[in-house]
């Protein structure tokens, strides 16, 4: 089995630069981040053939909207949450992680024209005054891996700081948290950990901060006053796995006030035939296609649907022992695993939504 | 430019061993053997003069084969000079195989092996310089993914010129020990597996493989796989289905145990072929289908009965909860 080495945050050594962000003060930034990263201006993207291999990034200017609501999977209840595309691609490479199939851009990008970012986001809010908006980052990349260098975290929590129909939440298995940590943050930012059994932790995220250490972050950032979610996700069945995520839900309700966490997810493995292909060529020791993964009705593979009852009642019971009020749901299920597992569902996505809007409207 | 010279050669003059420039594995060819006792060597060999005073094959090695089949002392042939590099001769035959068409996997991977070990070419020279002569894109993965194909037995390498093994199964065989391709040669045999097939076969297989920490030849002598496959009765679609059921009661337990209950409720029920019923694929959702054909409101009551005795007996609540 991996293990964890001690993580390493990303440094690239090269920095591709579209001209159109060129001057953006968030470009300026990295670039005072990263003094010794070898720089590469792009006069256009337009035909532009990333250079293979390498550690490099590319800043760029995001041409579509950066707001895009999570486009869930047919009949199965989803969250309705919206996703800020201000990154895409990832360094910590997870051997289950989707963009490894997904992603559309030549090499991982970081957005710099966050002024467009923060126009739009204006332009939302403002025009929706009595539509509640969760929104996140950590859709198409991790939210805190860039942000030794990008600090854009600062500028998220800030810029929530003082909006009352929406909160940000940073998704991630990093520990990168001092550019937002000290902030004032008028609890409208939630900063969440995507979390695992050690032992899954260390073969398929061998690259991201151990359990431990995520708690530690975790531990700091309550002290701040943020409220606080952990993802259960994906999920991933294995001979020890009862024990595996038993351990974890200790090891937060050990170290976490109940009353301090927003939610808890719980989403078991899951992706497109497509990906099955691409884990067994970029993974070929981790064995977690080799769960008893059966195409689902929207074609995804899932465990066989038994399996992932079993995992989520138990964790619900595991941790309602805790909590019996923290809102746990479950990702991209559907009503009928809902009631089986948890004995209750909200329904619909509109009903799934409601619930997680309450937990921090105020 | 290489020059060459017409010439008829003495048989016993050829050294057939000498298999530098040779691309494939050599097969007795009966019907070329007859076809030339018939009518002669049509086309001539093409040789390379050597040193010793004999000649080396660059082209015609079936053809050569079958000459002596076919008790011929002598062929015609176009010669190379001796003091001709083999290394240019090589990359004229090369150019020659492919002038129209990219060369076959297989014989890709029999050049790369002749460039390393005959010219120590390095896998960069290879890629470079002369995957553009055999028309194919200088890509290190093509190189990755064709490389270990001449590591096939020769059975798995017939297959392959047959077209009839998959490309990526045979891949994957190259780089496995001598039994194993051995193993999953008799599978296909067995079975006739076309070459969909073969890839869930195969992807069965190496997943228990790993999920039952045993190679495959040991995993293969058990029983049933063992016993269906060695099943004298049976045809090879049989077989087929067979082994299938086998390996996915194995490579999925809980999901097959709940197909053996669903069939087990549906033998109990002992439904009519005018009425199927059906869980969804997999048992993803809760919704089961019904489908009815009748042909009088006699018969429609029968088979409504059926299912009121099912719903009485509570063969449908059995069903529901299954998954
Ligand atoms: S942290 Fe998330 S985005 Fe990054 S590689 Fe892992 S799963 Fe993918």
């Amino acid at each position: 089995m991996k293990r964890h080495g001690r993580y390493k945050p990303f440094v690239p050594d090269r920095i591709y630069i579209e001209e159109a962000v060129r001057e953006s003060p968030w470009t300026q930034r990295i670039l005072v981040h990263l003094p010794h990263a070898a720089v590469t201006p792009i006069p256009s993207l337009d035909q532009w053939e990333a250079p293979p291999g390498g550690n490099s990034i590319l800043l760029a200017r995001q041409r579509g909207p950066f707001l895009r609501l999570c486009p869930g999977t047919s009949r199965h209840i989803c969250c309705l949450y919206q996703n800020l595309d201000i990154a895409a691609g990832c360094d910590l490479d997870c051997s289950y992680c989707i963009l490894q199939a997904y992603l559309n851009v030549p090499m991982t990008t970081l957005y710099t024209n966050l002024d467009a970012l923060f126009a739009e986001l204006d332009e939302k809010l403002g025009r929706f005054p009595r539509r509640f908006f969760r929104i996140g980052t950590g859709e198409l990349s991790d939210s805190l891996t860039f942000d030794h260098f990008a600090a854009w975290s600062g500028d998220l929590v800030h810029y929530f700081s003082d909006k009352s129909n929406a909160i940000i939440e940073l998704k991630s298995k990093n520990t990168l948290i001092d550019h937002f940590v000290r902030l004032r943050h008028n609890r409208r930012t939630v900063v969440s950990w995507s979390v695992n059994a050690e032992a899954m932790s260390a073969s398929e995220e061998p690259h991201a901060p151990s359990l431990q250490e995520r708690l530690d972050a975790a531990v700091e950032v309550q002290k701040a006053g943020f409220r606080l979610g952990f993802h259960f996700d994906p999920m991933l069945y294995h001979p020890d796995w009862a024990q595996g995520y038993r351990a974890t839900v200790d090891a937060i309700f050990s170290r976490i006030d109940p009353h301090n966490i927003a939610w808890i997810s719980l989403g078991a493995l899951r992706y497109p035939p497509l990906l099955d292909e691409i884990i067994r060529e970029n993974h070929p020791e981790s064995e977690i296609v080799l769960g008893e993964l059966l195409p689902g009705v929207d074609n995804k593979y899932r465990y066989f649907k038994p399996i992932r009852i079993e995992m989520f009642s138990r964790m619900y019971q595991w941790i309602r022992a805790y909590s019996p009020d923290v809102l746990v749901y479950l990702c991209m299920e559907s009503d009928e695993v809902w009631k089986r597992s948890f004995g209750w569902s909200p329904k619909s996505s509109a009903g799934l939504k409601k619930l997680l809007d309450a937990r921090v409207r105020d | 430019m290489l020059e060459t010279l017409f010439d008829t050669i003495d048989t016993v003059q050829i050294d057939g061993d000498d298999r530098l420039f040779c691309l494939r594995p050599l097969e007795a060819d009966p019907a070329l053997a007859a076809s030339i006792a018939v009518i002669g060597l049509t086309q001539p060999l093409r040789l390379q003069a050597r040193p010793d005073g004999l000649y080396r094959v660059v082209s015609g090695f079936h053809r050569l084969q079958a000459a002596h089949a076919a008790g011929l002392n002598s062929v015609p042939a176009l010669i190379f000079d001796a003091a001709a590099e083999t290394l240019e001769i090589f990359k004229w035959r090369l150019a020659e195989i492919a002038h129209s068409n990219p060369l076959p996997p297989l014989q890709v991977s029999h050049a790369i092996a002749r460039l390393e070990s005959g010219w120590s070419q390095s896998r960069e020279d290879i890629i470079r310089t002369f995957f553009p002569l055999m028309r194919l894109a200088p890509s290190p993965k093509l190189y990755a993914l064709y490389a270990p194909l001449h590591q096939l037995s020769l059975s798995l390498q017939r297959l392959l010129m047959q077209d009839a093994l998959s490309l990526e199964i045979a891949v994957a065989l190259a780089q496995r020990p001598a039994s194993d391709q051995h193993c999953f040669h008799g599978v296909i045999q067995c079975l006739r597996l076309g070459k969909n097939r073969q890839r869930e076969f195969w992807l069965l297989l190496t997943d228990l493989e790993r999920i039952e920490k045993r190679p495959l030849t040991e995993l293969m002598d058990k029983n049933p796989l063992a016993a269906i496959l060695a099943e004298a009765v049976l045809t090879p679609t049989q077989k087929s289905d067979q082994l299938k059921s086998a390996l996915m009661h194995l490579r999925y337990p809980t999901y097959s145990a709940a197909v053996d209950r669903y069939e087990k409720i549906l033998r109990r029920a002992k439904l009519p072929p005018g009425i199927q019923l059906r869980p969804a694929p997999y048992f993803a959702s809760d919704q089961f289908h019904l489908e009815l054909s009748f042909r009088s409101a006699r018969e429609l009551r029968r088979r409504l009965r059926v299912l009121e005795t099912m719903l009485e007996q509570g063969l449908i609540d059995e069903m529901t909860g299954l998954a």
